[in-house]
């Protein structure tokens, strides 16, 4: 079992560009990982096909199957997180465990004035 | 509804796995491997727009990568509907004689393109093509569809739920005459712009 978990003053996970998110990966592997990676990505998602950024890797190495490791990122100046009708666009970070790639993932918003952008809203 | 949401998503789409009509896949696994022994490895998988041929194609790599097997990928699509110069002959130089390469969307090149891609591909252990008509390398398989096999889709993406779009299903299936791909784009529309409620 992995476990991911952000640290935030705000229950959504909303951030903004450039600001630090720091948190801990935990882990219970019934296995032995060669090593675990930690990803900071974001994704989209909707009628065409998905694209896909990672825009930094953190390799955890040394460790023992129960263990845990605390994180930060700095997040870059963008793309921000966004939902429309055609496309939504996600931020995650991501812990896996090689060779096995078992991994689980949390997803968080990247927006300047800390607020989900909403497309469709606007949309006629 | 919101691109995330939508369960025409293409994302909930790829993990749709190529739907049998008439057999199982240790049947079809079968039959395929026998008629690709026959054929010298060298065969087309037929059928129309939308008719599941490039989701057969993701499977059938999966099967031969587990039969140990090396597999190359190439795709042409409306957008794409042939390759550089330069890259046939890299593909050249670079082909190895037990790898089987696949061509999704072969009907994109035209005669001698065609040809060309044929000859330089003879030193492979096989060509496996996806196309329209059976005119380009002898059939492997034909992709058939028809509303169960719709019906089927539907299900596995919405479950229950389905069962309110049969008639929707219907008329939209008559529209794109068959074209699954473009009947499950026409659902994501409307759900997007909240004509059917999941």
């Amino acid at each position: 079992m992995i476990q991911l978990s952000i640290a935030s003053s705000d229950d959504n996970l909303v951030f903004a560009p450039e600001d630090i998110i720091r948190g801990r990966a935990a882990w219970t592997l019934p296995f032995s990982a060669q090593y675990m990676e930690l990803r900071l990505f974001w994704y989209t998602e909707g009628k065409g096909d998905c694209d896909l950024s990672i825009v930094n890797t953190i390799r955890i190495e040394n460790f023992s199957s129960q263990d845990e490791r605390p994180f930060e990122f700095r997040l870059p100046p963008g793309p921000y997180s966004f939902h429309g009708k055609l496309i939504s666009l996600i931020w995650c970070i991501e812990v896996i465990a090689f060779p096995t790639k078992e991994s689980t993932k949390i997803e968080f918003v990247m927006s300047p004035n800390k607020q989900v952008i909403g497309l469709h809203k606007f949309a006629g | 509804m919101i691109a995330r949401d939508n369960p025409f998503r293409v994302t909930q789409l790829h993990q749709i796995r190529y739907r049998l009509l008439n057999s199982d896949w240790p049947t079809l696994f079968t039959t395929l491997f026998d008629r690709l022994v026959i054929l010298n490895y060298r065969g087309a998988i037929i059928g129309p727009h939308g008719s599941g041929k490039t989701t057969l194609i993701e499977t059938l790599i999966i099967e031969l990568t587990t039969r140990n097997f090396i597999v190359r990928l190439l795709r042409l699509n409306e957008e794409k509907t042939n390759f550089p110069f330069s890259f046939y002959r890299e593909l050249a130089s670079t082909i190895r004689p037990d790898e089987i390469i696949i061509l999704d969307g072969a009907e994109q090149l035209d005669y001698f393109s065609w040809q060309y891609f044929k000859f330089i591909t003879r030193k492979a252990k096989g060509l496996i093509i996806t196309t329209h008509n059976a005119d380009r390398l002898p059939t492997l398989i034909e992709c058939d569809v028809n509303k169960e096999l719709l019906n089927n889709i539907l299900w596995e993406l919405l479950g229950p739920a389905a069962n309110s779009l049969r008639d929707q299903a219907d008329k939209l299936y008559d529209q794109h005459q068959g074209n699954l791909r473009n009947v499950l784009r026409a659902f994501y529309d409307m759900c997007a712009n909240g004509e059917i409620m999941i």
